[in-house]
Formats: structure tokens, sequence, C-alpha cells
């Protein structure tokens, strides 16, 4: 996974109105440019679709928007549409590739 | 369907020139598939080529692709009427990660091991288990006569040639686990 590690200072851009605009200093664990965005899973490659990350599920428009990637407690990742997709179809609900049962890892437990 | 899992999958079954399988798309859509499986080397199917008709409906991945024998195979496993497959992953156990080729190489796995408690072919299964040697000698028979491309069997040959139909001599040779005498006194009798 690319990723340097840089520190760098942000605008926060427009905000909602009632809030007042602000700059603000964020820590960028993990930089890339636009051109080799990608996903921080753990596989370049959605376990169901096999399509990578920084592009679409099948069902999406736009890579990343559409496609966001969730994981798993198991530390698997797939799409968001293709595992909601895959478990809406069984009773068990468990991952793809270790058969685990499947629980949605939080956001935060993510970040390391 | 996910016309771009399927074309991938094709793919990276025709660059894998090592695992004895191989696939190829039947018609002008990707719903229908033709794979190939080698017989594994010292098993009573080695020297054979079994066809596989794939059916890959729309919701794949979601679903296992249907697969089934096109070429006869005697097996407890799969039937030796119609090739219908008992292979758990093509059935409850699919899961949306395996492949068409993971699919293929399971089929191939279970040539080298039956199971025969959980058969598809009760009356093959009966026989795997109630006298081994004529199980052997009826799949090898099975594999030199539906599995290997090009070839007739000598019994096959010489029952042509004693003025018996290809139905008859093949029946009456299927019957007898591929012995020719067995065969011919079944004819004649
Ligand atoms: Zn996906
Ligand atoms: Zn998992």
């Amino acid at each position: 996974m690319p990723g340097s590690g840089v520190n760098m200072t942000v605008d926060a851009g427009p905000v909602p109105s009632g809030e007042r605009p602000r700059a603000f200093k964020v820590k960028i664990k993990h930089w890339r440019t636009l051109a080799s965005w990608s996903w921080n899973a753990g596989d370049d490659v959605c376990g169901i679709c096999r399509n990578p990350f920084d592009g679409c599920s099948p069902e999406a428009k736009y890579p990343g928007d559409d496609s966001p990637v969730v994981w798993g407690t198991c530390r698997h990742a797939f799409h968001l549409q293709c595992i909601t997709q895959w478990l809406s179809s069984q009773t068990e609900q468990r991952c793809p590739i270790c058969r685990q049962n499947w629980e949605f890892k939080s956001a935060e437990e993510n970040e390391e | 369907m996910d016309l771009s899992r399927v074309q991938k999958e094709i793919k990276e079954i025709s660059l894998d020139k090592a695992s004895g399988i191989s696939v190829r798309v039947m018609g002008n859509d990707l719903t229908r598939l033709q794979g190939t499986i080698n017989g594994p080397k010292d098993t009573v199917y080695e020297g054979g080529v079994f066809v596989v008709d794939i059916e890959i409906k729309g919701v794949y991945p979601f679903e296992p692709p249907k697969m089934r024998f096109k070429t006869k195979i005697y097996h407890p496993n799969v039937s030796s009427q119609n090739g219908a497959i008992c292979l758990d992953i093509l059935k409850d156990q699919w899961s949306p990660a395996l492949t068409i080729k993971t699919a293929l190489l399971s089929l191939q796995a279970l040539l080298c091991s039956p199971e025969p408690n959980d058969p598809q072919d009760a009356v093959v299964a009966k026989l795997f288990l109630g006298d081994h040697p004529l199980f052997e000698r009826t799949a090898r028979h099975w594999t030199r006569t539906y599995a290997t491309p090009g070839q007739e069997t000598e019994g096959l040959t010489q029952l042509l040639e004693m003025g018996f139909t290809r139905e008859q001599a093949q029946e009456a040779l299927d019957g007898a686990a591929g012995d020719l005498n067995a065969a011919i006194a079944a004819l004649l009798g």
C-alpha cells in the first residue's frame, strides 16, 4: 500500500451555513495523490467482484463515490454493495473468504 | 451478471496450463461455458478428459455456477445417468469468493477422493463400498470408453465386427465392466 506519512495543512473548504469558516490542522497518515488513489485495504481486489478497490463495484458508476470499501472484523474487505448483496441472500452471515461470522468493523477500529 | 468478472476468470484459467483444467465459451454470451478436467494421475480416471457443462446465471457470483458432467463418468458423487454432481461448494457451501476455476479444481479433487457416504449415484456408491475391484474395473472402462478422445476400445471394435450394433455392443460392455467375453456371453445369452 502506498503511504508516505506526511503532515500537511488543509483548508476545510466551504462549510455549511451557520458554522464559522475555519482552517484546521490534520495529520495525514496515509497520503495518496489523486492519480494513484486507492483504498487502504489488505488486498487490492474485492473478493467478490474481483474489481480493484480503486475501481467500481459492478453496481456503481464512479470509482470511490459509490463503491465504499468495508471491512469485517475478520479483516477481509469488500465493496459495500458486494458484501451487502451477498449477506442479504444468506441466512447465516459469514465472510465469503474465511467463512467466519461476518461483523462490520467500525471505522475507528480501522484507524491504526 | 457480472460480465467483467466472468471474463477475467476465463482469462485466468486459460493462462494456467499446469492445472489440467480448461474452459471455453459456448455461443456468443458468457452464460454457457464448457470446462474440461483431465483425469488425475493414479486414479481410475487417468488418461480421460472429462467435459463439464457450465451455466452461469445472472446472479453469479452470488449463486454458484451450475455444473454437470457432459462426459459419462463412473463416480459415486456423479449421476451415471445425467452427470449431475453432488458437491457442497456447488450447492449450499458456495461463496462468491470461489470461482469457476476453484469449482473445476474441486471437481478434479473429487475425482481423486470420492465420497461414497454422500452419494449422488447410490448404485455406484454401493459398488464402490461393496465390491471395490469391480468398481475400479467399471470406472476404468468408462474412462477408456467415454473420456478418451478418439479411442475406440478393442472390445467395442470386435463386437462391431461381429455384427452387433454400436448401442448393443456398448451396453453389453458397460454391463460387463469392459470384459469382452462376458459381454459376448450377455449378447448371445
Ligand atoms: Zn466488489
Ligand atoms: Zn473473512
